[in-house]
């Protein structure tokens, strides 16, 4: 333990010079104290070891509160110097003085703040490079499929008469399927960086599900499935980004049949309830397993990455649908059972 | 704030991009009547032209109520203020859409003459404007309305290529005359829609940011 003065003589003039202190307090205070001049004549040693007993307590207790604030300091120090040099574990007592108390605790705040933007960051770093492997590998297979046929035709296959018009026709499907991943990719980059404004208006629900349900019935009618508009045919007004909505739904009713087996049936409509509609599209398709029901808005994520090539999905489809109805201060709600089919809803402000 | 006036702000609001929309469809009506000639589409407009004065209406009566029984102050008034001006320019933007399906029938049989003014060039600058300057009140964003108010010199610069245009085709063929005196008609209407967006953009920056800038009243401090 330091003490405050370490040079003995020094000591021993402040011991004296508290024990004179004390004498003279109690001199002051004789007739207060009702002390007669006798007993101090006679205690003048007593007065003075009382005073440097007084000097060596006080020291004492002084010396073990700078110590304590010290060792905190000490403490905060080697946190910080831990903390700079990465080591984000670290945790600072907050104890001691209500200044040293706040210090720990803003330090605590700091960290923990300091590690969730750290976890957030590489969350984002890791998604981003899981999609842009995604992005590669999608954007590989319909351009390696392409150079396929076209190289196979180049080497002679285009004087062949029972292929070249295969082979071209597969190239120009692969080259479309490419145009609409790239499509996808721009629409759901412009609506993630908030570059997309949305137009909200009020519009009639009833005849716009109508019109768009009766739009996508040439693709359903190609695989024989019955389509159908199931709601009531009366004005009903709800505010949404009409073109944005249309592009939403457009994907869920596709969405329903690439899913649903030829012969199926597919329903969109909605059900008015005070101030909002509840859009819904569902169908009796082969639906989704539970344990992929938390996955599938999220871009490239495939159920069955076989079957969802080949009926031509980019993985994009319900992570725009997804954004979309986010925008429209909505949430899109999914329910589903596997071989008996799925219905997407979400609501709209009426 | 209690929750009456909240509702009453609210439904204030909600009116009035009710009859945004309405315009809007409005508008879009009207033009495509002009670029195609179809007098029948024509109809949609006055029908709607109908419902926009209801709105205009209605929304004068919420005004009157909300400043009769809750004297709002500060944000809220300026919502109220806004929406008496909105709704206004609104009502004539609604007018003006009937004015240009008034131009249907008779230039229905100059196709070529109304293509080669380009006018549906103007009109689309116009009604983005307008699609724009609801979006903005809606989004409350200044800064897009502030953008919508440098577009109007566009469609003045345009209005007075497409006059002198007219005036050329009239001079050369004595047949234009008439559906040319339409077409100038036409333009200045479309020219008076720029100048209610504008307008309505300019109530949105007072809306949001407090400050007037109408007649470059921001530039004389």
């Amino acid at each position: 333990m330091t003490r405050l003065f370490s040079d003995y003589k020094t000591r021993i003039a402040i011991a004296i010079a508290a024990g004179a202190v004390v004498y003279l307090l109690l001199l002051i205070l004789e007739d207060l104290l009702s002390l007669q001049a006798t007993f101090l004549e006679n205690h003048l040693v007593i007065t003075a070891i009382v005073g440097a007993s007084l000097f060596y307590i006080f020291e004492e207790v002084f010396l073990s509160f700078r110590n304590r604030q010290t060792k905190i300091l000490n403490t905060i120090v080697d946190a910080l110097q831990r903390i700079s040099a990465g080591d984000l574990s670290v945790r600072l007592p907050e104890s001691g003085t209500p200044e040293l108390r706040r210090i720990g605790k803003l330090v605590n705040q700091i960290v923990g703040n300091l590690k969730e933007d750290i976890a957030k960051l590489e969350k984002l770093e890791r998604v981003r490079s899981e999609f842009l492997a995604n992005v590669s590998h999608e954007l590989r297979t319909p351009i390696f499929s392409i150079q396929g046929f076209i190289e196979t035709l180049i080497d002679g296959a285009i004087d062949d008469e029972n292929v070249n018009r295969d082979f071209l026709q597969k190239a120009y499907q692969h080259s479309e399927r490419l145009n609409t991943l790239l499509n996808d990719l721009i629409e759901i980059s412009r609506i993630e960086s908030g570059e997309m404004r949305m137009s909200f208006r009020y519009f009639d629900i009833s005849q716009f599900l109508s019109t768009l349900t009766e739009e996508m019935q040439p693709i359903a009618k190609k695989k024989d499935i019955l389509l159908e508009y199931r709601s009531d045919s009366h004005e009903v007004l709800v505010l949404g980004d009409r073109d944005r909505l249309r592009q939403a739904i457009s994907n869920l009713i596709d969405n329903s049949i690439k899913y649903t087996d030829r012969g199926g049936k597919i329903e969109v409509g909605f059900a008015e309830l005070p101030n909002s509609v509840r859009v819904f599209v569902r169908d009796n398709g082969t639906g989704i397993g539970e344990e992929h029901l938390a996955r599938i808005f999220e871009r490239f994520y495939r159920v069955d990455k076989d079957r969802s090539r080949s009926v031509g999905g980019t993985g994009l489809g319900l992570a725009i649908v997804k954004h979309i109805v986010e925008a429209h201060n909505s949430k899109i709600e999914v329910k589903s059972e596997v071989g008996k089919g799925s219905e997407f809803s979400f609501f709209l402000k009426k | 704030m209690h929750r009456h006036f909240e509702d009453l702000l609210e439904k204030l609001r909600s009116n009035l991009i009710k009859m945004g929309s309405l315009v809007d469809s409005q508008l879009d009506l009207a033009f495509r009547a002009l670029h195609d000639g179809d007098v029948g589409e024509t109809e949609k407009v006055y029908e709607s032209e109908k419902k926009v004065n209801q709105f205009d209406n209605l929304l004068d009566q919420q005004v009157d109520e909300i400043m009769a029984l809750e004297q709002p102050v500060a944000t809220d008034l300026r919502l109220v203020v806004s929406a008496i001006k909105i709704n206004h320019e609104l009502e004539r933007i609604g007018d003006v859409a009937v004015n240009i399906a008034q131009r249907v029938e008779p230039l229905k049989n100059y196709h070529g003459f109304v293509r080669a003014t380009a006018i549906l060039e103007m009109g689309d600058v116009a009604r983005r404007m307008v699609h724009d300057s609801i979006d903005s009140f809606i989004h409350a964003d200044a800064e897009l309305a502030r953008r919508i108010c440098k577009e109007d010199d566009v469609v003045d610069e345009m209005n007075r290529q497409k006059f002198h245009f007219v005036i050329g085709e009239m001079k050369k063929n004595p047949d234009f005359v008439e559906p040319g005196a339409h077409l100038i008609v036409a333009l200045k209407h479309i020219e008076r829609i720029a100048d209610h967006a504008t307008n309505i953009a300019e109530d949105v920056v007072f809306l949001v940011d407090a400050k007037i800038i109408k007649h470059h009243a921001a530039d004389n401090g």
